[in-house]
């Protein structure tokens, strides 16, 4: 029951913390809105040159006007948005030919597409930046109270999943303590074994290694697995620190034994054994530790 | 049992292959190659690749095929070295080409001083965490394990091998259509049943990220579910109740879908959810370190007294190495700040230095984390706050801000790269030692590649950025386009702010790295948190209905290759992209 309560804390915290957190403040949403102004004014003159480069096509006309191989009109670097218009602008009023009237309406629709262009970046610019700090008071004054309540909404959620992780461990007290130390003896025993055969075996051929091999595998995918998936049981119940006792040589143990595999498959007989000696001792340690976990 | 079986072993051998010249030496000649060439790639196409992968298949043709006596661990000392030398290509790339494309003068040997103190940095920072994320948080990095599984495939079996086969080719084919345009890039859901686009229901078309989500399993969720209440709720909420400037607002506004898309890209994500994701990324990631501060402890207490004794220290390479490595690289910073500024003052050198090495310890470990709980990287948003803090810092010069930006994107590059390649050591252990080793010593390799590269790319000027059709330096454009409006005033304090407090809160809970999870949803496109999520819940219905070890005997290899096919593929097509112009 405190899990689901604690979930749906931290569900309706994180809603409002997001929302009221993603809130523009008053001034920057004016500045947002006089950028959409400028950027779909780009649009729209994209579209009305490209309506230009259609009528010049469906009427067979050389290219002109940035369209086809025409460069003229077409955006250029190294100037800034208003220059960019104004020199756009200019270049259309220069051309003075007298046109068809479909490609003279396309035309003026351009020039109109540009004006306007320039208009909105003129005011863009003018309208400058909202400093950082003028943009964290704006959001304070807007989304401040309901950001404020939702993060106290998150804490309490946070705080109830804690207890009740803690608490969980408590009720499973009997059993997991049981369950990781048997695991924990069972995998000792069996790597203890595996070395004391790879040593015992005087001539080994490639068909020993294989075996050996399987054998090693089924450690390493069963109760090894599992131990080394517990962590968070075991850092509940005995802290970080009792966990971090008992995982850094659990986990060293884990890798020995990968690499023994590892020495098998290339067929290294020295390097398997080794790792698996070094393996057996690390698992020893983990023994050890655990023992003195219990006894705190 | 192989034909083979009575074949006696040699109880004899030479030692066992692990840190060899020949495996350094061919490490560092594919890292250059791919530097050089993935330098090049992040200029045109404005993204980079990991060498891993390639690295790993490389070795297995020369170390175990033409030379015929590479073991699994050095084929893996092979790739950590690669991948090592190849982390400058992003690094370099996404930043230096801003300050080229600004127009400022610059000091190119403070480039190289900052870029190579930044790989030193970037290592030896994150190596005391390893023991912390890959032995007691078991962090997943799947890449990590695609890369453990490739390695492993000499000995995995006949019908592992069938299946990471099968999981690449299903990968590398559907890639390869997307890549040729015969298939889309994203199932738009949304789209087809006419939903205005600021409601995400697509699904990007990556079996890298399913198979991301399939070797996460649980751990990945939280991710989802961040990513569900950004995008299926935060979002609607905030268009339909005028949290965000409505199309009636706006004059001029174009009618169809612009408006739809306007909102959603550039407000929704661009100004809301992405820099609030950055600030909870960065709280969470606070809150992770003072609630794993026992265990953390623990870990470096560990790796010293390992130093001390001298006993399991030969696995871990010494704290004297890694503090000496620190020490060093904090002087070659702060040499690197002196040089792309002098007058500046010492004062504010020294303090650039400073918390340009903090900001890479805290980024690269936000990175690692992220990276190694569901394989996405947060690196270009943390890189941003990096330069952003270092430009307030010097006072609004760009010139030190992008210089030391340099450092803080390899060095955070180099801390993902190195927690990927310990845990695909983990799984076929290798000593941790000997990859760290490995890596210190030719880490700095790709610097000058990479800096050479742009530098004759640049040529008499004008080589790259946004008026060059062939070479548009996308990253770098858009971080000369951050500057631009940094100087301008401009920056997201407030939702920086909101977010860090976010991140902080959620550091409350139980879950460890919940905030860093919650911040990368925001931080990242809906879609691909879709098929990390597809991934996620396979998963568990596999668990449930299979057992774990049929996962690991099954799904593994399958995922593995899915994100190895769609690794390849990528440099496959981008190959052929550059080849056909």
């Amino acid at each position: 029951m405190k899990n689901t309560i604690s979930l749906l804390l931290i569900t309706v915290g994180i809603c409002l913390t997001a929302g009221f957190g993603a809130t523009l403040s008053p001034d920057f949403r004016a500045a947002t809105i006089i950028e959409a102004e400028a950027t779909f004014s780009d649009h729209r003159v994209a579209r009305r040159q490209s309506e230009l480069c259609e009528v010049q096509e469906a009427l067979k006309l050389p290219s002109a006007d940035g369209c086809g191989d025409s460069h003229q009109l077409r955006d250029w670097g190294g100037l800034t948005k208003i220059a960019l218009r104004q020199a756009q602008i200019l270049a259309l009023a220069e051309d003075k030919r007298v046109l068809i009237s479909e490609v003279a309406q396309a035309r003026i629709m351009l020039g109109l597409a540009l004006k306007r262009s320039q208009a909105r970046w003129t005011a863009h610019e003018a309208m400058g930046t909202q400093g950082p700090g003028a943009r964290l008071d704006g959001w304070l004054s807007v989304g401040g109270f309901g950001f404020g309540f939702g993060l106290l909404i998150l804490a309490l959620g946070g705080w109830l999943a804690r207890k009740s992780a803690a608490q969980t461990v408590v009720s499973d007290d009997e059993e997991a303590p049981v369950d990781f130390g048997e695991m924990l003896s069972e995998v000792c025993g069996a790597v203890a074994q595996l070395h004391d055969d790879m040593v015992s075996t005087q001539t080994p051929n490639v068909g020993d290694l294989e075996v050996f091999k399987a054998r090693l595998e089924d450690i390493q995918k069963e109760a090894l697995a599992r131990l080394c998936a517990s962590g968070p049981r075991v850092a509940a119940r005995h802290g970080l620190a009792g966990m971090a006792a008992v995982f850094s040589p659990l986990s060293s143990g884990e890798r020995r034994l990968n690499r023994a595999w590892a020495a098998m498959v290339d067929r290294h007989w020295p390097e398997a054994v080794s790792s698996v000696l070094g393996a057996s001792s690390d698992l020893k340690a983990t023994v050890t530790a655990l023992a003195l976990l219990a006894k705190v | 049992m192989s034909e083979d079986s009575q074949l006696p072993l040699d109880l004899n051998p030479a030692p066992y292959r692990e840190l060899t010249v020949a495996a350094v030496l061919f490490g560092v000649a594919i890292g250059a190659v791919m530097t050089a060439a993935f330098t090049y790639v992040a200029l045109k196409l404005g993204f980079t690749l990991s060498g891993s992968t390639v690295a790993a298949i490389l070795g297995f043709a020369v170390l175990r095929g033409a030379l015929k006596k590479g073991s699994i661990v050095e084929n893996n000392i092979n790739q950590t070295v690669a991948s090592g030398v190849n982390t400058a290509s992003a690094g370099v790339a996404f930043t230096l080409p801003a300050l080229y494309i600004l127009g400022e003068d610059f000091s190119v040997l403070s480039v190289m001083l900052a870029a190579t103190a930044g790989s030193f940095l970037g290592m030896v920072v994150i190596i005391p965490l390893r023991k912390q994320m890959i032995e007691f948080e078991r962090l997943r990095f799947p890449s990590g394990i695609a890369v453990a599984s490739l390695l492993k495939s000499p000995g995995a079996g006949a019908a592992q091998a069938k299946l990471l086969l099968g999981g690449f080719g299903v990968s590398a084919l559907i890639h390869l259509a997307m890549g040729v345009g015969v298939l889309p890039e994203e199932l738009n859901f949304g789209a087809w049943m006419g939903l205005p686009s600021w409601v995400s229901l697509s699904v990007a078309v990556s079996f890298a990220s399913l198979g991301a989500g399939l070797l996460s399993g649980r751990g990945g969720l939280p991710f989802v579910f961040g990513g569900m209440l950004a995008w299926w709720l935060i979002a609607p909420v905030a268009v339909l109740s005028g949290l965000v400037p409505a199309a009636t607002e706006i004059r001029g506004v174009l009618a169809g879908g612009a408006y739809d898309d306007w909102v959603t890209w550039e407000v929704l994500y661009g100004q809301m959810l992405r820099p609030l994701g950055i600030g909870v990324l960065i709280g969470g990631a606070l809150s992770g370190v003072v609630a794993s501060f026992p265990a953390l402890k623990s870990a470096v207490t560990s790796l010293a007294n390992a130093s001390k004794t001298g006993g399991g220290g030969s696995d871990e390479l010494p704290v004297s190495v890694l503090t000496v490595g620190v020490v060093v690289s904090f002087l070659v910073l702060f040499g690197s700040a002196i040089l792309a500024d002098p007058s500046l003052g010492l004062g504010r050198q020294l303090l650039i230095a400073v918390v340009g090495t903090v900001w890479l310890a805290l980024a690269g470990m936000i990175v690692a984390q992220a990276s190694g709980m569901t394989d996405i990287s947060p690196m270009s948003g943390m890189s941003l706050i990096g330069v952003t803090l270092m430009f307030f810092l010097s006072g609004g010069n760009v010139v030190p801000a992008i210089i030391l930006g340099v450092a803080v994107c390899i060095g955070i590059g180099q801390c993902a790269d190195m927690m990927g390649d310990l845990k695909s050591g983990h799984l076929i252990g290798a000593k941790p030692a000997k990859q760290q080793l490995a890596q210190l010593m030719v880490c700095w390799v790709g610097v000058p590649v990479a800096v050479g590269t742009i530098i004759l790319l640049w040529g008499d000027g004008g080589g790259f950025g946004p008026g060059n059709a062939e070479l548009s330096a996308p990253q770098g454009t858009a971080l000369a386009a951050i500057m631009e409006s940094l100087v301008a005033g401009a920056a997201p304090l407030d939702k920086y702010a909101a977010g860090g407090a976010i991140g902080l809160a959620l550091g409350l809970h139980p879950v460890g790295g919940l905030g860093v999870l919650i911040g990368l949803a925001m931080y990242l496109p809906f879609n691909i948190t879709v098929t990390y999520g597809i991934g996620c819940a396979a998963n568990l219905w596999f668990v449930r209905t299979k057992g774990e070890r049929w996962i690991g005997d099954t799904i593994v290899p399958v995922a593995a290759g899915f994100i190895i096919g769609e690794a390849l593929t990528s440099l496959g097509v981008v190959l052929f992209q550059l080849a056909t112009g």
